[in-house]
């Protein structure tokens, strides 16, 4: 047997190569300080085989480089949170004074919140008594209270916020972006959706349709919760990192024989380089999703350790971390528990106090890292709830009005925008439609919403559709 | 013929100019001047000019004209009259919403509204051109487009290299070649060619049999009976139904919002395989999946048959819970039209739903003439729950036994219910009768509904022992914070028995703390709540206490230091004499009656419960759409708004394609028979042409349209324009034969190519769009499975049956608490196992399965890390590769070299190559491993290959 043939020295060279790059990331995990070892496992050096991004981005300076969506799926009331009706709370038990939409349960009879506002901050803007951790960070919150968009069911409006259709299947704001931007750091997806629900489309909310297969979000966890905390494949059953990595290295070489007896074939390298890029990320990605390399006050910050906060804590301080080693767009989900047609009371209160805290603990974190400059953070459900009774004690759903709010880099902070009407129940005042939300959110990250296109089937398709408009009133 | 938008004409503001007299124009211009013009230049120039880079709703407000003419929802305003006037609503946000910014302010709304009830004076008198305005469709010149022109049989083209082909596609082939002075390369390999055979024609690896005997055969005959072979099998109909039913985006669930399974939707895909394996005529298969349910027929299982295929139109993603079912109703129309456009025609027909098609030329008119068709056939059928739309289904036919069985047996079982009935009322009498249930009847009964509780306490009927409309209980909840107390009076003074009642079963709590208020003083008990009671299952003596007529008798139940939940039902004071009384009146006789009551009543259930469980199948169903209760034309919806009606249009067809005589549609029939025959037509320029192009793609790699499912202007032009009219002249010649169509191109010598690079050719064609080579293919999602499978001998080739049978209503609920879908695992092929949309298992997703809410004729062939994570350390990889070294093992075979050629036939379905051969000897000599464990490692990495992932 020959030992000193060309492939297998080659071969060899890989294996030390790779070798190097373990030693040199395993210098920077030992390194010290958490931002920096994160930092330091970003890996930059090939291009991922089959992307293929549009030309000519960004279309003008970013004010932000990632996006994290705080997805309160199931519709969180708005008149109970953020958006204060004096009318509401005095005319309670009264009739509603006109129509409301076709297709609803909910009664004509108002019911007030039964919660106390207060203001806070400079800002001097309302909160309700629910999110008390929040409304200490009122000052760094752009509230828009004007929303609206499509579908009476959740399915429909699920579909609406992430896709911008209500009705047919389209790539998701993450999969846009992901498509746009491409990685900023190639050992880690561009996109992840912690939490994802099953249900109301399921992988369609955070699917590529049909964009390339690459830019659909890879999960940790499901239905709101973070569970193991883990990529799927992402680890080997085998244990034994040495027989794992002398697996691989034959299957290089097995490919690069290929390339060796049939000559170059783009597929077959690309799919060596596949086999570089999974085995760093197996590397890289365990470290980032290991959330006990955080010290014990960080994670207080976030409650976890308490059984109220701990899962979505875990969720959050996860989402910072990812977007810390370089992921574009990270989601997190609640799961669909803010759906109260009854048991408002009860419902609100338990969903207020499992993300209250870590949601302000994201900012605090974000911010003290000087992070929050160049990440913007997005709130909302797909839709809110009426100011009218359904039941003795619910709100049915509403997306004729219901408030979002968004924080960081490029927008300004402790303001609110546009209004509903007397009673919280249609957005009235500078209205702001899903489609602008999404032409806002890519306006931020340095994209024209109207240029991001990909041609399918005969057409040019882009989030927005034919509509949006990038809502300027609330940019820095 | 040109086909106009339905506008105003100009015309009418011709009409109407005069008629404003003069010193009122002076007045009104001057207030158009002052609160009309700044507003239309601030507010709405932007998009409805003839600036606008992109014109919106076809409006332009720049001009006098313009506002009369208006947009795609006709005139923007008629002078005089402001309730009549679009532009006014839209302003009020009343229809649309404009400016999209925010609602102006009311006065100037109010000017608005002046100035049109002045009769809208407007000195802007000219007609101002958009660059940017919608042009008309003219269909003579659309006509002209390649794909519209009908195929036609074209003369073999003569070639230079005379001895090259060996069929007529090589000299359609090499012709190109040689006029860009280009040549192919050598053939392939034998074993290279015996492998692309197998999987191209049953997406199986050849085995190591066919091998054999193939590989070292010097007769053309043996490779031609090995294609044959392929051809004829049934695997043949497993490989390329699959390729059908990711055109027909088949799906085992609705996906969408509501995940509801399709529990019918197999038949579809086993219907499919056999259409295949059976080379039905492709023009007859298309007819039947538009149109089968129509169809007449000689049997019952063709016309079975028939209304399976009819699922092709059923299988598109709906929003079922969309509450505004109008709109729901469009949007099932669209997308089988979509379906239908795209799957048989390469045409995007959805493009037309809101404007006329910017690229083909497809108008409004037409896209609405087929809706027409598809609004009168029934897809949707009434609702599953509140909002939530239901869909059709059609009874199939059944064997004269199978219908007499089910007749059989719904008689029985109504009997056998009929009677369990009766008895179980019977019985219920006896026991009234009986001492016991007088039981109840003694003392005073208090029910949980007469006590006074403190806190909050759970009403319930879940256990069915109770007494009065139910039981409460503390849901665990606050323990310490609830009491239940009871509170009477008794009849007179003396002993009593106290008895509570609550239904005991496990959970409940063992230590029920409960205080008794007696005529002594006080006394506690703790009651055991996680057993029955003693008397009726329902009643536990607490003990027995002295009351006093004038004094309150009060017991108060809590859920202090409770260990688990804590029930209250009913409270029961009898006096010690009532009990003495009782007990004599027992009676036997009744007792016994009970007692042979209670036995009949438990044999009925058993009978019952056996013939349920020998039930026969329940009457076959098709996933199946039918004609609707009403037929009729529909209207162009203008924008595609399903509330903003246009103009009729009468149903049909694309104008832009001529086939001569067009079928025609009855008044009383939705047209869609008319719909099938005309797309199946062989005068279609399309449809066959469509077809053959997608076979031709799967075998050579590359489409001759490589846009596979875009035949319009936006897709690619074909490769070789006469090979691609000449294959489906044949086609249509040769009865629309796929089994023919599949031999030809397999045996040309195009399709036997060796597929290694070759720099000089490279150099000139780097995309082998004249096919010097043969095209390097990926194996498929389910390829790679069967392959896992067949290596360690586990496949099982049996055809299979309904694959989702376990699953419910829906697949998944929408609740934050779902488990997801449970699936039983089985060894038969990929294409069996169930595709439940939004829940594809990862080897799908990973390795570019067709994404079942799309029609899609071509699959992506990516190549992603994922993919290189699911080879390296997915579970299903691992265990395969241990177990086909232990078939290695279990053979005995005596030296490695055996060993190792057999590794590679199991795996790639050829020997190994010296230099493989080589590796493989190196790597088994280092590893540190266990034999047999190092013959997994080695088994594993050859799986996950670039030889075993790709198709030379």
């Amino acid at each position: 047997m020959n030992f000193g043939s060309p492939l297998l020295q080659e071969n060899d060279l890989r294996l030390k190569v790779m070798q190097i790059h373990r030693r040199d990331s395993l210098k920077s995990m030992l390194a010290g300080g958490v931002g920096l070892s994160l930092a330091g496992l970003t890996g930059r050096t090939l291009e991922a085989s089959t992307s293929a991004n549009p030309v000519g981005l960004p279309h003008h300076e970013p004010k932000v480089k990632r996006v994290i969506f705080l997805f309160m799926h199931g519709g969180p009331s708005q008149v109970d949170l953020f958006d204060y009706k004096p009318e509401l709370q005095k005319r309670d038990g009264g009739e509603l004074p006109f129509e409301t939409p076709s297709n609803i349960d909910a009664q004509r009879k108002l019911m007030k919140s039964p919660w106390q506002f207060q203001q806070h901050g400079e800002s001097g803007q309302w909160v309700s008594e629910l999110l008390p951790y929040t409304a200490r960070k009122i000052d760094e919150l752009c509230v828009i209270k004007s929303m609206h968009s499509r579908g009476q069911s959740h399915g429909q409006a699920v579909s609406m916020l992430h896709t911008g259709s209500d009705n047919l299947v389209r790539p998701s704001v993450g999969a846009w972006v992901s498509y746009g931007l491409g990685k900023e750091n190639h050992d880690l997806p561009a996109f992840v959706s912690i939490g994802p629900s099953s249900g109301h489309g399921g992988p369609r909310n955070y699917g590529a349709a049909f964009l390339p297969a690459e830019h659909q979000a890879t999960t940790i966890g499901r239905q709101g919760k973070l569970g193991k905390a883990t990529i799927e494949h992402l680890q080997s059953q085998d244990k034994d990192t040495e027989r794992n990595e002398r697996r691989l290295s034959l299957i290089q070489a097995f490919n690069e024989s290929r390339l060796q007896e049939f000559g170059p074939d783009k597929r077959v390298s690309g799919m060596m380089e596949a086999y570089d890029l999974a085995s760093r990320m197996q590397r890289v990605a365990p470290q980032v999703l290991d959330l006990s390399q955080e010290s014990k006050s960080t994670q207080t910050l976030y409650g976890i350790g308490k059984s109220e906060t701990d899962n979505f804590g875990r969720q959050c301080l996860l989402g910072r971390r990812l977007l810390e080693a370089g992921v574009r767009y990270v989601e997190l989900s609640t799961g669909n528990v803010w759906d109260q047609h009854g048991g408002l009371k009860k419902g609100h209160e338990k969903n207020a106090l499992a993300t209250d805290q870590p949601i302000a603990a994201l900012l605090t974190d974000l911010k003290s890292r000087g992070m929050l400059d160049d990440t913007l953070v997005v709130w909302s459900g797909e839709f809110g709830r009426t100011p009218t009774v359904q039941g003795s004690n619910g709100r049915d759903h509403n997306p004729q009005g219901f408030c979002c709010w968004l924080a960081g880099g490029g927008v300004q902070s402790g303001i609110s925008h546009g209004a509903t009407d007397d009673f919280g129940y249609h957005a009235a005042v500078d209205r702001v439609h899903m489609h602008d939300l999404h032409a806002t959110i890519l306006h931020l990250l340095g994209i024209h919403h109207e240029q991001l296109t990909y041609r399918f089937a005969g057409r040019d398709f882009r989030l927005t559709d034919i509509a949006g408009r990038v809502v300027d009133e609330i940019l820095v | 013929m040109k086909i106009f938008l339905p506008r105003v004409v100009l015309t009418i503001a011709l009409l109407f100019a005069p008629a404003v007299d003069a010193r009122a124009n002076d007045e009104g211009i001057e207030f158009f001047e002052n609160k009309i013009r700044p507003v239309l230049v601030q507010h709405c120039y932007e998009c409805h000019s003839a600036d606008s880079t992109s014109l919106k709703g076809g409006l332009l407000v720049d001009s006098q004209p313009g506002l009369l003419q208006g947009g795609d929802s006709g005139p923007a305003l008629v002078a005089h009259k402001p309730a009549e006037s679009v532009l006014l609503e839209a302003l009020k946000f009343e229809s649309f919403e404009m400016p999209p910014e925010g609602k102006l302010p009311d006065e100037v709304i109010a000017d608005f509204e002046k100035w049109i009830a002045m009769g809208a004076p407007d000195p802007r008198k000219e007609m101002v051109v958009s660059e940017y305005a919608p042009r008309e469709i003219d269909l003579e010149a659309g006509r002209q487009f390649w794909a519209f022109q009908p195929p036609e049989e074209h003369v073999v083209p003569e070639v230079s290299q005379k001895d090259w082909p060996r069929h007529w596609i090589d000299h359609f082939i090499l012709k190109r070649l040689e006029e860009q002075k280009l040549t192919p390369v050598n053939d392939a390999e034998r074993g290279i060619l015996i492998r692309r055979l197998a999987y191209d024609l049953t997406g199986l690896p050849p085995s190591p049999e066919q091998m054999e005997r193939v590989l070292y055969a010097t007769d053309d005959q043996v490779l031609e009976s090995y294609i044959d072979e392929l051809i004829d099998s049934q695997q043949f109909g497993e490989h390329w139904g699959r390729h059908w039913l990711d055109v027909a985006r088949y799906a085992d669930s609705n996906g969408g919002d509501f995940n509801a399974t399709f529990h019918n939707a197999w038949r579809y895909r086993n219907m499919v395989i056999e259409a295949f394996r059976n080379d039905l005529p492709f023009n007859e298969f298309v007819i039947r999946q538009i149109a089968g349910d129509l169809l007449d027929t000689e049997h019952d299982a063709e016309r079975a048959d028939n209304l399976v295929a009819t699922g092709f139109l059923m299988f598109g993603a709906k929003m079922l819970s969309e509450r505004d079912k109008e709109k729901l109703r469009m949007d099932v129309v669209d997308e089988q039209l979509n379906s239908i456009g795209k799957a048989f025609m390469g045409m995007t027909l959805g493009c037309a739903r809101c404007h006329d098609h910017k690229f083909d030329p497809i108008p409004t008119t037409d896209y609405y003439a087929l809706a027409g068709i598809m609004r009168s056939t029934q897809t949707l059928d009434g609702e599953i729950q509140k909002y939530v739309s239901n869909w059709t289904r059609q009874p199939l036919p059944m064997t004269k036994e199978h219908s007499q069985s089910l007749k059989v047996y719904a008689a029985e079982k109504s009997r056998l219910e009929a009677s369990l009935k009766s008895i179980e009322s019977e019985l219920k009498k006896l026991q009234d009768q009986s001492s016991q249930s007088n039981i109840l009847n003694l003392g005073v009964v208090l029910d949980d509904a007469d006590a006074r509780v403190v806190g909050n306490w759970k009403h319930s009927t879940y256990s069915k022992n109770f007494i009065g409309k139910g039981y409460i209980h503390d849901d665990r909840q606050e323990r310490g914070k609830k009491k239940v107390i009871f509170e009477t009076n008794l009849p007179a003074d003396g002993e009593y028995e106290v008895r509570l009642a609550f239904p005991g079963s496990g959970g409940r709590a063992t230590n029920v703390p409960v205080k008794i208020v007696h005529a002594e003083g006080e006394s506690e008990v703790k009651v055991n709540q996680s057993k029955q009671a003693p008397i009726l299952t329902m009643l536990k003596p607490l003990g027995r206490f002295t009351f006093k007529k004038d004094q309150a008798a009060v017991v108060e139940i809590s859920n202090t230091g409770a260990n688990g939940y804590v029930i209250v039902d009913a409270l029961q004071i009898v006096s010690v004499d009532e009990l003495k009384e009782s007990a004599n009146k027992e009676n036997p006789e009744l007792a016994a009656e009970i007692e042979s009551t209670q036995q009949q009543l438990d044999s009925l259930k058993k009978d019952l419960k056996q013939i349920k469980e020998n039930a026969p199948p329940p009457a076959p169903r098709a996933l199946a759409v039918r004609e609707a209760e009403q037929q009729g034309d529909y209207f162009v919806c203008i924008r595609g708004e399903h509330r903003n009606l246009g103009e009729k249009v009468a149903r049909g067809f694309l104008s832009v394609v001529d086939i001569g005589e067009t079928p025609e549609i009855p008044k009383d029939r939705s047209g869609r028979l008319a719909l099938a025959k005309w797309v199946a037509d062989e005068r279609h320029p399309l449809t066959a042409r469509v077809y053959v192009n997608r076979v031709w793609q799967h075998l050579i790699g590359e489409g001759i349209v490589r846009s596979v499912d875009n035949f319009g202007t936006l897709g690619e032009r074909p490769t070789h324009p006469l090979l691609l009219d000449q294959l489906a002249v044949k086609f249509i010649e040769n009865n629309w034969s796929t089994k023919w169509l599949v031999k030809q191109i397999v045996s040309s010598r195009t399709y036997q190519l060796s597929s290694r690079h070759d720099e000089e050719r490279w150099q000139s064609d780097p995309e082998n769009r004249l096919l010097w080579r043969a095209h390097r293919k990926p194996l498929s999602a389910e390829s790679i499975r069967d392959t896992l499978l067949l290596a360690s001998n586990d496949l099982e080739l049996s055809m299979g049956g309904p694959p989702v049978d376990n699953l419910g209503t829906l697949v998944t609920q929408n609740k934050p608490d779902d488990a997801g879908v449970k699936l039983e695992s089985t060894n038969i092929r990929t294409v069996y196992q169930p595709v439940i949309r939004n829940e594809l298992p990862s080897l799908m997703r990973v390795f570019d399965f067709a994404d079942p809410d799309f029609v899609s004729g071509k699959r992506a062939h990516t190549t992603v890390p994922t993919q290189a994570l699911w080879m390296l350390n997915g579970p299903f990889v691992a265990e395969q590769a241990a177990k086909l070294s232990e078939r290695l093992f279990s053979k005995g075979y005596s030296t490695t070299d055996e060993r190792l050629e057999h590794l590679f036939i199991y795996a790639l379905g050829r020997p190994p190559s010296d230099l493989e051969t080589e590796l493989s000897k190196k790597f088994l000599s280092q590893s540190d491993a266990d034999e047999q464990g190092t013959w997994t490692d080695l088994a594993h990495a050859l799986f996950a290959s670039a030889a075993f992932r790709m198709l030379d």
